[in-house]
């Protein structure tokens, strides 16, 4: 045990007194959790409005008007532009979507819902469909509540057009004269129960279970945060590992009395050793200074162990194939970036195409993620984390398997 | 201390060592020689128990097997490479290198001292040894391998890249060691090294023993012609012959030759006579 523990010792001072390892292991991941939850909301100040070029190109008191309602709107900047500088602005990245207002697009606006064109229409830079799927739903909303806030004007409209089309017919044209009566006799009541503007307003509000409380920003973005620090933390222990059987130093303990079981086991509570570091880092960061609380502590730990343990085992995997310390580097940082990326640790899972969010089920990333909020924030039982906690298991115990086979089998060559 | 006993080692199809057999006797400094891909390194980690012979076997210490872990206590290896952590001070490098090594925690104290004494870096034993010159830094690799005070002690190559200074320093530290009973292997590609310091050496070349004897043997037996130093423009050339008379007259006639003259032979003259002097990759 005294020779696990002096090849483990050895292998922390040479993780930190490498100061890019340390920068992977706990600077970056901190840096990550900060940014992430910063973004999500975690500072005062609220988000950042989002800019919309809008082209007006009706110049009707309706157009000026929906342009004043959507000036209205706290998440959304407006600035007006002709097109050819708007289309410029959208072209060069400066400002993600513009918004043109059709000709006629007061004259039309009383029928306008029963268009498949409401006279309002986008452009965007490719690079931002997000923004502009986020705007779409915006403005949709934004014209609706615009249009209702004409709506006895516009059935008068309405009524007009209907009598003049059915009018020759008398049965239809009284049948026609009579809904739209009642429907103007109504919307006094209908007006008065509805806020004008506010009618396709969808309550919304977060799910919790009864013992829990609403998450912050902070709470979603340490655990990746946590990811990212057990990310580095296997790519330095990988680099190093490679280092030793490169340099020599790993035959020179190899000629001491020492088996290799003990070299990989001192190895691996080394690495096992600077992940539960970085998780305990990590969550003291969160707790003291971004007020983030855990709801399952003792969980929390005991996932922290198999965490560590899992991706030692990965490490010791992918160290045992590397040749070189760039091949064990690259090796980890794409294997795990993938894996990363597959797992909801860098795209929300949501926006990906729905094969790609199948392959997810099946990213350890994505696995740790989930146990790693399970008892963090989300408070689920052991039961609903049991097949991600079951497959990272699984995934590190092969890992060591195979990784320690072909160490082994490579130093007998 | 030390017998090889028919090795052979195979890797694949290739035959690294073929039949090896030699003895080396407690208390000398043999020279494990041979050109470069001729089978030492493969040789020496058999020695030290990284590898285990296809056929054959390796004993030292009185008959024990060095692939035993409890054996390779009595071994002390000095690999080719810089084997020691740059990012470690030599005390934290020898520190871990004894522990690893058995050393008990009341006698590391004493034994690292007399390490960085002898290595002659005790003055700079809390740096780290990324910072060391190349002679410290081989000094230090030594000075990792004698800790727990090995019986036997493997030493390849340990004087690549070093300057004098430090290279006589080596030099001193082995024939300190030899002086205390210490049976020591040194591998070289310099051959004034392996005279200098080595009583029996092994020649060996694709695999195989071309020569084993005592260094003077190999040089006034193996060697029976009379090897010529001559001076062309910059270059110093050895000529061997079996005619020294006669040689002498076709370089006085010669009037490129700035001087020549008969020297005494070398152990390289030997080895460049059996292991010839074909490039080796």
């Amino acid at each position: 045990m005294k020779i696990i523990f002096s090849i483990a010792v050895k292998d922390l001072k040479l993780i930190f007194r490498d100061k890019s390892g340390v920068f992977f292991i706990f600077l970056f991941p901190v840096i990550y959790a900060v940014l992430f939850g910063g973004f999500f909301g975690g500072f005062s100040g609220g988000a950042k409005k989002t800019v919309l070029v809008v082209v007006d190109n009706d110049k009707s008191d309706r157009s000026a008007e929906f342009i004043k309602n959507l000036r209205k709107n706290p998440s959304l900047e407006i600035l007006e532009k002709n097109l050819i500088t708007a289309r410029n602005n959208v072209g060069n990245g400066k400002i993600p979507v513009l918004l043109k207002i059709e000709k006629n697009f007061g004259a039309n606006l009383p029928e306008s819902i029963f268009k498949s064109r409401p006279g309002i229409s986008m452009e965007y830079d490719p690079s931002k469909i997000y923004v502009s799927q986020m705007l779409q739903g915006l403005l949709l909303k934004e014209f609706y509540n615009f249009w209702l806030l004409g709506l006895p004007e516009h059935i008068s409209v309405i009524r007009k057009r209907f009598t003049k089309t059915f009018g020759s017919t008398p049965l239809v044209s009284d049948t026609v004269n009579q809904w739209f009566d009642q429907t103007q006799q109504i919307l006094p009541l209908f007006r008065k129960h509805n806020s004008p503007g506010l009618m396709f307003s969808i309550p919304s509000s977060v799910i919790s279970k009864p013992d829990q409380s609403s998450p912050g920003p902070f709470d979603i973005s340490f655990p990746q945060g946590i990811i990212w620090g057990i990310i580095g933390a296997t790519a330095v222990f990988a680099v190093s590992f490679v280092n030793e059987k490169n340099n020599g130093t790993l035959a020179r303990i190899r000629a001491a009395p020492v088996s290799l079981w003990q070299i990989i086991s001192g190895k691996l509570l080394g690495s096992m050793i600077t992940i539960l570091m970085v998780i305990f880092v990590m969550t003291f960061i969160s707790t003291f200074i971004f007020s983030t609380v855990i709801t399952q502590v003792v969980w929390f730990a005991v996932y922290a162990i198999l965490m560590s343990f899992s991706f030692s085992g990965m490490m010791l995997f992918v160290s045992s194939f590397a040749k070189t310390e760039q091949s064990a580097s690259g090796l980890t940082w794409s294997v795990f970036m993938l894996l990363a990326m597959l797992g909801g640790g860098m795209i929300p899972v949501h926006f990906m195409p729905e094969w790609m969010s199948e392959v997810t089920l099946y990213s350890p990333v994505g696995w740790a993620i989930k146990i790693l909020e399970a008892s963090a924030w989300r408070n689920s039982t052991f039961t609903e984390v049991l097949p991600q906690t079951f497959f990272l298991l699984i995934t590190g115990i092969l890992c060591f398997i195979v990784g320690s086979a072909v160490l082994k089998k490579s130093l007998e060559k | 201390m030390l017998q090889l006993k028919n090795i052979t080692k195979v890797f694949s199809s290739f035959t690294a060592v073929n039949n090896i057999t030699l003895h080396v006797n407690t208390g000398e400094i043999f020279g494990f020689l041979g050109p470069n891909g001729a089978g030492k390194s493969t040789s020496i980690n058999m020695i030290c128990g990284l590898l285990k012979p296809t056929e054959g076997e390796i004993l030292i210490c009185g008959g024990k097997d060095p692939s035993n872990s409890e054996t390779r206590k009595a071994i002390g290896y000095v690999p080719q490479s810089l084997a020691i952590y740059n990012e470690l001070t030599a005390l934290e490098n020898l520190r871990f290198f004894g522990r690893i090594n058995g050393v008990p925690q009341k006698l590391l104290k004493s034994r690292i001292s007399k390490a960085l004494s002898m290595t002659g870096l005790e003055r700079k034993k809390n740096q780290p040894a990324g910072k060391f010159s190349g002679g410290m830094k081989r000094r230090l690799n030594i000075g990792c391998a004698l800790l727990h005070d090995p019986e036997l002690i493997i030493l390849d190559e340990p004087t690549v890249g070093v300057d004098p200074q430090s290279r006589n320093r080596i030099f001193e530290n082995i024939q300190e060691l030899n002086k205390e009973g210490k049976t020591i292997i040194y591998t070289t590609h310099y051959m004034e090294e392996a005279q200098k310091l080595c009583k029996n050496v092994v020649i060996i070349d694709a695999g195989e023993i071309i020569a084993l004897d005592s260094v003077s043997n190999l040089i006034h037996n193996r060697l029976d012609k009379t090897v010529i130093e001559a001076v062309i423009g910059n270059q110093t050339i050895s000529i061997k012959t079996d005619d020294p008379v006669k040689e002498l007259e076709k370089l006085q006639k010669n009037n490129k030759f700035k001087s020549f003259q008969i020297r005494e032979k070398t152990l390289e003259d030997v080895f460049l006579d059996l292991t010839g002097k074909k490039i080796r990759d």
